[in-house]
């Protein structure tokens, strides 16, 4: 028995380092381009716009960053992009797992119907042309100006995916609990938030972390709903105005700095959330 | 507990940030209020005119003189520049819908959007009355129907342009293959550019194009000057039939690898070019800024030549885009003002700096005599030639499928046949003519005593069927 | 029978509060699926019978129809856009699963190498656009270079001017940009399996092949569902990349529905053809049912192959 043991974890130890082989080539092909963006945003932008083998800058231009910064107001345009981010964020954690909870739980007339419009909704894409008339309705409504409203849409518009998502894992966890719960007095609310929720972590957290890149990422609304008001710009659009339009050449080179410094922030988020994906489901939750 | 403390710490930062924006937001909406609304409101009777423009390259002279001008003016007018360089026109017409739009659109906008559903409006009171104003800027020479002008209505008046496509090339490579100078026939252009190639071998080519409107670049302009345009005004319908000879001269480049073989977006052919990669490229006056300061040309001489013809010979007008004109909205509250400072952007001036900084061609020959040519670098080899003018704008038309300039291009490239192009663009193109002017969304542009080496100067009338 | 009284009074207590709180929990994602998906939705498919430029309506009735249906352009662009969904399925999913595994283990490093997976969805698609433009050069391209340099090939392919490979350009473009989504659902997937049941296989002598096969799949099985189909309708609605990275071309092999779509909606420059937002809304309904009717095939055929396994 000894020495079955043995042989089997070398042969296991030779698949791990096979594996991890893998696992780092695959890494530095997935990578690479990211590495060129941040080395780009060093060069000279003739330079950068060659492309070509040479990641790395003849010279290395810092005074592309130092423009980035204070051309395109970073300080501001971050904040804002955070407030943005966070918010598309909190509104559709909350929004989905409480949609996705009562869907998987409950019966109604016309539960179906209303699913299937969310899910209809999903992939009618009328994309950008949208835009129109919620900015008019945000300017009857008088919130044109700030970045609210694209809060809002943006959340609102991305819903279904992770309603979609919610109403899955909520389906997988059973209903034994929800009686359980029910049981020791907890009202439909009560049993969404004390049992339902810190059992959905790993998909809140994934549903965080998407509906947070969304919200980092969004442009062209913000570049409407934003479009007088510096004050109220995010990175993405206050890194796109560095382009020069018209008879000049575009600052790929100052862009590029623009995207390494947005980088930064979704990374930590990132790295603060993937904690959560790791964490199973306590065991015996039912039989306890 | 912990993820709880994140939550909770986040779902707060969210809140104070939201109330901050809240309340800051009223302050710049109040400001805004007062911004766009003033007038008489404030205290010292200050006026602020909202300029939207498109440009960002010639961004330092206008605005210094745009402070100059806020700080010397004794109107009580102060200037805000907005650059808006994505989507322009969606950005002015959203704008406008919400009620915010600016007084100024600097930066022209196409008349059949803007001006038939009245958002600007005709500055003919203003022009007329003012006699200084015509004298520079020559407004109604230059008025041109359906670019900016409409039933003797003028939007907007021009006052810089940006020459017809002209080529650049590279010196050293030319005369490493033997040549000096850029042939007037285009067969020759091809050949020359072949020759190049061969003797790059590999490593430097002839010619290269860029993968963003690359028909409008060089062949486009090319079957210009040899008298052939897409648009049959004496008829009153489109005609792609001209082209043929072009195209076919044109998919050589692709046939037989004489071009470099990759197309990429604008920016990164320039750079190419700067760096020696192909010897021959195509565009209009912007390149003189370009190859100067922006991806500057160290390495060789370059130099500045025509477009070649079929014949050699010039039987048609090379365009040419006039830039830098002024729109008054009608949604502004201070038409007057706004007036003004027209007349101060478009002043001897205003103009003479701008023009000497290199930012643009000059449009009228009053301008043309008053500037220091000496100063603008190589922008004079981009001079205005006396075949260039402007061409009458065609109908628009609702089209389905690809546009004329992607689907020639297409030919060129061999994806699809030339014969089987203009047929297909024939068909498309006047199907939509027909059925538009048979709905009443646009009329049938004819000019029966058209001369393609003068387009715009024939009698313009326009038909309902 | 105190019990059972104070039981059902709960119950008829829990309804009607559960029947407030149902409303009010779902409130916020119906007034969202209103205002944000709807209302546009509405307020563009009035033009589908109109020719609009976003300045101008002018009705015309049954011709924006019978354009569509003479429309080659876009029903080519249907036909490359099930091609193009096809291809980043069939190498995206079983790859992120596949690496979603792998990052489970407790291998060094996990944690960097998710982050880098991650990284490709964040950077923007302009620039995303921009690199693997350089990547897929023909002339100077990376791509090239590195395979030249290992002997691969002899000369250059040309990956996005050739029809026959530039499908395969866009596709690796693709999986780079969604590999870490559809990793980040799998790892959230996998995470969800109660782990008494890894146990159980291990003390049942399972090794890891056969552990993933008998044990993991099968368990995951209701959130592959989930997955495939967000997958499928992602694949579908793509069209960002593309437009970055091939504009459609060349000669249009790479153009899907929603980039044909949204040049109509948005006017491509010059040409004197304009906006045409009426006709993009009646393809953007089209191009929907497409969809819907793909999603729909998809659910049953799921279902069947549930009842089946």
């Amino acid at each position: 028995m000894e020495r079955s043991q043995n042989v089997f974890s070398i042969q296991t130890k030779i698949l791990r380092i096979f594996i991890w082989l893998f696992m780092v080539f695959f890494a530095v092909i997935v990578v690479f381009p990211v590495l060129y963006v941040i080395f780009g945003s060093f060069k000279v932008n003739a330079e950068l716009l060659v492309g070509g083998s040479n990641i790395f800058p003849e010279k290395w231009i810092l005074a592309n960053y130092v423009e980035a910064w204070n051309q395109a107001n970073f300080a501001t345009y971050t904040i804002n992009s955070l407030f943005l981010a966070v918010g598309v964020m909190v509104v559709s954690v909350i929004n989905s797992t409480m949609a996705g909870y009562v869907f998987s739980r409950r019966e109604f007339r016309g539960k179906e119907l209303l699913y299937g419009l969310f899910i209809m909704f999903m992939f009618i894409n009328v994309g950008s042309v949208s835009l129109r008339p919620l900015f008019e309705l945000a300017v009857k409504l008088k919130i044109n100006q700030s970045l609210l409203p694209v809060i809002f849409i943006s959340a609102g518009a991305g819903q279904a995916t992770f309603i979609f998502l919610c109403r899955g894992f909520v389906n997988s966890i059973p209903k034994e609990l929800d009686e359980a719960a029910k049981i020791d007095g907890c009202s439909f609310f009560e049993t969404y938030y004390r049992v339902i929720l810190p059992m959905l972590k790993p998909v809140m957290a994934t549903i965080a972390l998407l509906s947070f890149r969304q919200g980092w990422n969004e442009y062209i609304m913000p570049l409407v709903f934003t479009m007088t008001n510096d004050e109220r710009r995010p990175l993405t659009v206050g890194v796109n105005m560095l382009k020069n339009m018209g008879d000049g050449t575009a600052a790929w080179n100052i862009m590029f700095a623009g995207a390494t410094i947005s980088i930064v922030p979704m990374l930590v988020i990132y790295m603060l959330f993937s904690k959560n994906f790791m964490g199973g489901m306590t065991a015996g939750a039912v039989k306890g | 507990m912990k993820r709880k403390r994140l939550f909770s710490l986040l779902l707060a930062l969210v809140l104070t940030l939201g109330l901050t924006a809240c309340g800051e937001n009223q302050t710049s909406e109040e400001q805004g209020a007062t911004n766009q609304k003033s007038g008489e409101a404030t205290t010292e009777e200050i006026t602020t005119i909202e300029v939207w423009t498109q440009d960002r390259h010639d961004s330092e002279y206008v605005q210094a003189k745009i402070e100059e001008y806020n700080e010397t003016n004794t109107d009580g007018i102060l200037i805000s520049l907005n650059v808006v360089t994505d989507d322009y026109e969606n950005m002015l017409a959203l704008a406008y819908a919400g009620g915010t739009a600016p007084d100024i659109a600097s930066t022209p906008v196409a008349l059949n959007t803007f001006a038939d559903t009245g958002m600007i409006i005709p500055l003919n009171e203003y022009i007329d009355s003012d006699e200084t104003y015509q004298k520079v800027n020559a407004p109604y020479k230059n008025a041109y129907e359906g670019l900016n002008s409409k039933d003797g209505n003028i939007y907007y008046v021009y006052s810089g342009m940006r020459s017809g496509v002209r080529v650049q090339y590279n010196k050293t490579l030319l005369e490493e293959a033997g040549y000096t100078e850029i042939p007037e026939k285009l067969e020759d252009y091809i050949e020359m550019a072949k020759d190049i190639t061969v003797k790059g071998s590999g490593e430097t080519f002839g010619i290269g194009f860029t993968s963003s409107s690359p028909f409008e670049r060089l062949l486009e302009m090319s079957a210009q000057v040899s008298g052939v345009y897409y648009y049959d005004y004496v008829n009153g319908r489109y005609d792609f039939s001209g082209y043929k000879d072009i195209l076919e001269l044109g998919q050589r480049f692709i046939s037989e690898d004489i071009a470099y073989p990759d197309q990429q977006g604008v920016d990164n052919m320039r750079a190419l070019f700067a760096q020696g990669e192909f010897a021959l490229w195509s565009n209009a006056s912007q390149e003189a800024g370009v190859f100067t300061s922006q991806i500057p040309i160290t390495d060789f001489e370059w130099g500045v030549g025509t477009v070649p013809s079929l014949t050699g010979e010039v039987n048609g007008a090379l365009q040419t885009n006039p830039s830098k004109a002024y729109a008054i909205f009608s949604s502004s509250e201070h038409k007057d003002k706004a007036w003004k400072v027209i007349q101060y952007f478009q002043s001897e001036e205003f103009i003479k700096g701008y023009l000497e900084e290199g930012y643009s061609l000059p449009i009228t020959q009053y301008m043309d005599g008053v500037i220091d040519k000496t100063k603008i670098g190589r922008l004079a080899d981009f001079s205005l030639l006396e075949y260039e003018s402007v061409y009458p704008t065609p109908p628009t038309v609702n089209l389905t499928g690809d546009n004329y300039r992607i689907l020639l291009w297409n030919a060129v490239m061999g994806h699809i046949g030339i014969d089987e192009a203009i047929e297909d663009l024939n068909k498309r193109y006047n199907d939509a003519l027909d059925a538009d002017v048979a709905s009443g969304a646009v009329k049938r542009l004819v000019i029966s005593d058209y001369d393609p080496l003068n387009p715009s100067e024939g009698t313009a009338t326009y038909l309902t069927e | 029978m105190n019990i059972t009284r104070k039981k059902n009074i709960i119950k008829t207590s829990h309804k009607k509060s559960g029947n407030i709180a149902t409303f009010l929990m779902l409130s916020p994602a119906i007034l969202f699926l209103l205002v944000c998906s709807i209302y546009p939705f509405l307020w563009i498919f009035r033009y589908i019978a109109s020719d609009y430029n976003g300045f101008t309506a002018n009705f015309t009735g049954t011709r924006n129809l019978v354009r569509m249906l003479n429309d080659s352009t876009f029903w080519g662009s249907v036909l490359h856009t099930f091609e193009y969904a096809f291809y980043k399925l069939i190498f995206i999913i079983p790859l992120s699963l596949l690496m979603a595994v792998l990052l489970n283990q407790k291998i060094k490093g996990t944690v960097l190498f998710r982050g880098i997976y991650f990284m490709p969805t964040i950077i923007s698609t302009a620039i995303a656009g921009m690199i693997f433009g350089f990547i897929f050069a023909t002339q100077n391209g990376i791509l090239n270079s590195v395979l030249m340099a290992m002997n691969i090939i002899d000369s250059p392919i040309k990956w996005l001017s050739s029809q026959s490979i530039v499908m395969a350009s866009i596709t690796i473009l693709a999986i780079w940009g969604g590999l870490g989504n559809y990793m980040l659902y799998f790892l959230t997937g996998i995470n969800g399996i109660n782990e008494d049941v890894y146990e159980s296989a291990k003390i049942d002598g399972a090794n890891a092949i056969q552990t993933f096969f008998r044990v993991t799949l099968p368990m995951l099985s209701p959130v592959m569902k989930v997955i495939l189909m967000l997958a499928i309708t992602g694949a579908f609605k793509d069209y960002e990349a593309i437009m970055v990275l091939t504009n459609g071309g060349p000669g249009n092999r790479s153009n899907v529905m929603f980039l044909y779509i949204y040049r109509l909606i948005f006017g491509s420059s010059g040409g004197t053809s304009q906006a045409q937002i009426g006709y993009g809304a009646l393809l953007s309904v089209v191009a929907a049912l497409i969809v819907g009717i793909v999603t729909a095939i998809y659910l049953y055929v799921s279902r069947k192959l549930d009842d089946v396994v």
